[in-house]
């Protein structure tokens, strides 16, 4: 199965999902902010229930792409979009305007600076649950523990639920966001550098939690640690900014991408060397 | 640093200058109470309904219970309306307008009060006399002196939520929570203390103004049957008759100035509970 839906001769590059799979696929992908095209014709295929890590320079177009997945671009005044965004069946930059919210439970997303809500730790896991409708305060309450409990915040902050989450350490507050976008039991979850403001031990913990989450997650992970990459991705795209404009320039699974690269800019970023 | 020390002085200087000031007022108007508090005991003021001062009767519960209503009244009308208004300047107007909006708040919040006072004569009053005489009213001094702490409100609030950081908006958009979901599910609880303070500050304004309830409130000294009711708060009172109080008469309109002073405390108070009971459950 190629990697590359290479567009020149290739049309298609999503394929049908497999049964219960959320599959997300983009095809010749293009983003633009007002005048400025941040990506180009970027096609690729997600592969479900494993971590897919985004690398590349700087101002390549990764946190952009990312924004695409769950239309976050919506957000940004004067962003348009074209090319296809496939999750599971539905096309979400579609003709018919496809509502986000659906969109947005399936897909949670995680930003680079850990940035709770400033209102207690329960608060912030309940908000997004009362919006969506759970009231049931039995339901509230097992689904926020099991949330916490997947991220391995349950032990610590268990005691005091009640209590700011803007007291709680930076690491424990970023594992407090993994929880509150994993408490609406979303199949895909986007991360954008989510280590990149914690120490050392934090950055562990999480990559350790990247780790088993993705037995039943599909992790789009955006980094610019490269050693991070190595360690806990399964699949790697490397993205590359010509003349302004992201393209992806190289994708295949972890080992072939760092020790077979394909593309010469590949193997000199890999090493360093530019 | 030298220059930071000679700062730090001339700071301190002034504050013990305006505290200074602020003792000086308070001990004048304390003292000049102190007499005839002493000798009529605080509830002859208190728990009196009858304002006579020429027999010797000086009942302020009528005009501190209409002071306490109108400052609750504007208050609950100002408040959720201000909020609403500093959400929608925040979150739904465009750029330029949110800005208009703004300078035209700032521009409100600083008509001096008798203007609104003049509006509330001229248009409000006989608006209410058509519902019921005579129009000069409690409602109509609540409704005036809402307007007039509206601007007030707006501003704190609107400043609480600029301060708010930007990224809330998106993370809640990546929670699927939509613009009215974030707007009253997560920015305006974020800015309580803002509204809680902006309110105080809104109600210590309200209870002090005199012009504006002088006008539109019909000054008759009852303790208020209806909304409709013409009535006499305080502050009005001071003013109306200390141009010829004498002796005792003088002494009772001080004393009413020290239950004014007494109602700015306990707004403070009121405030830094409120915020302090915010900071351990918000
Ligand atoms: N909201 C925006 N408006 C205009 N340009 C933007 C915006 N966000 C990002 N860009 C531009 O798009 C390009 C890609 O940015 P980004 O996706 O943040 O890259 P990366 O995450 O790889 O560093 C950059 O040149 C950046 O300046
Ligand atoms: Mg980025």
């Amino acid at each position: 199965m190629g990697y590359l839906g290479d567009a020149m001769d290739q049309r298609q590059a999503c394929h049908e999902p497999a049964a219960g799979e959320i599959s997300l696929c983009t095809d010749q992908l293009c983003l633009s902010y007002g005048s400025k095209q941040a990506l180009e014709g970027v096609s690729l295929e997600i592969k479900p229930r494993a971590v897919t890590a985004i690398i590349g320079p700087s101002g390549s177009g990764k946190s952009s792409f990312l924004c695409c997945l769950n239309r976050l671009t919506d957000l940004t005044a004067g962003s348009a979009v074209s090319g296809q965004v496939k999750v599971g069946s539905t096309e979400i930059y579609g003709t018919q305007r496809h509502d986000p919210v659906q969109l947005r439970r399936q897909v949670g997303m995680v930003f680079q600076r850990a940035n709770p809500f400033p209102f207690s730790i329960w608060k912030n896991l309940a908000l997004p649950l009362r919006h969506h409708g759970v009231r049931d305060k039995q339901q509230l309450r097992q689904r926020i523990e099991s949330a916490l409990q997947r991220v391995g915040l349950w032990d610590e902050v268990s005691d005091r639920l009640n209590t700011p989450a803007g007291a709680l350490s930076g690491g424990q507050q970023q594992r407090l966001c993994i929880a509150r976008a994993l408490v609406l039991e979303p199949s895909i979850l986007l991360m954008d550098e989510p280590c990149s403001a914690l120490d050392p031990i934090s950055t562990q913990r999480i990559e350790r939690l990247i780790l088993e989450l993705k037995e039943r997650y599909t992790i789009v992970i955006v980094t610019h640690d490269l050693a991070q990459a190595r360690r806990i991705a399964d699949h790697v795209a490397l993205f590359w900014s010509f003349e302004g404009k992201g393209r992806l320039i190289e994708y295949g699974p972890a080992p072939q991408i760092f020790h077979h690269p394909t593309h010469e800019l590949t193997g000199a970023y890999l090493a360093g060397h530019i | 640093m030298v220059s930071d020390r000679l700062l730090h002085s001339l700071l301190a200087l002034f504050a013990a200058l305006a505290a200074g000031l602020l003792l000086l007022v308070v001990g004048f108007i304390a003292q000049e109470a102190l007499g005839l508090l002493q000798q009529l005991g605080v509830g002859a003021f208190l728990f009196h309904g009858e304002w006579q001062p020429y027999a010797g009767r000086f009942g302020l519960l009528p005009m501190l219970l209409t002071s306490l209503l109108l400052m609750l009244g504007a208050v609950a009308i100002a408040t959720p309306l201000a909020v609403v208004g500093a959400a929608c300047i925040n979150f739904y107007l465009g750029r330029h307008s949110a800005i208009l909006a703004r300078r035209l708040v700032e521009i409100a919040a600083g008509i001096p009060s008798v203007v609104y006072g003049l509006w509330g004569l001229t248009l409000l009053v006989p608006l209410l006399a058509a519902i019921k005489q005579p129009g000069a009213s409690l409602l109509a001094g609540m409704m005036v002196l809402a307007l007039m702490i509206l601007p007030t409100i707006v501003v704190v609030v609107d400043a609480g939520l600029r301060a708010l950081p930007t990224h809330y908006r998106e993370n809640a958009e990546a929670l699927a929570i939509r613009r009215s979901g974030f707007v009253f599910a997560i920015a305006l609880p974020a800015v309580r203390g803002s509204v809680i303070t902006g309110a105080t500050l809104a109600a210590a304004r309200a209870i002090g103004e005199t012009m504006v309830v002088m006008m539109v409130t019909g000054n008759l000294v009852q303790l208020p049957g209806s909304l409709f009711d013409p009535v006499r708060a305080l502050t009005a009172n001071i003013a109306l008759e200390m141009a010829y109080a004498m002796d005792e008469h003088r002494s009772a309109l001080y004393v009413s100035s020290l239950f004014l002073l007494l109602f700015a405390v306990a707004l403070v108070l009121t405030n830094q509970l409120l915020l302090g009971w915010r900071g351990r459950h918000g």
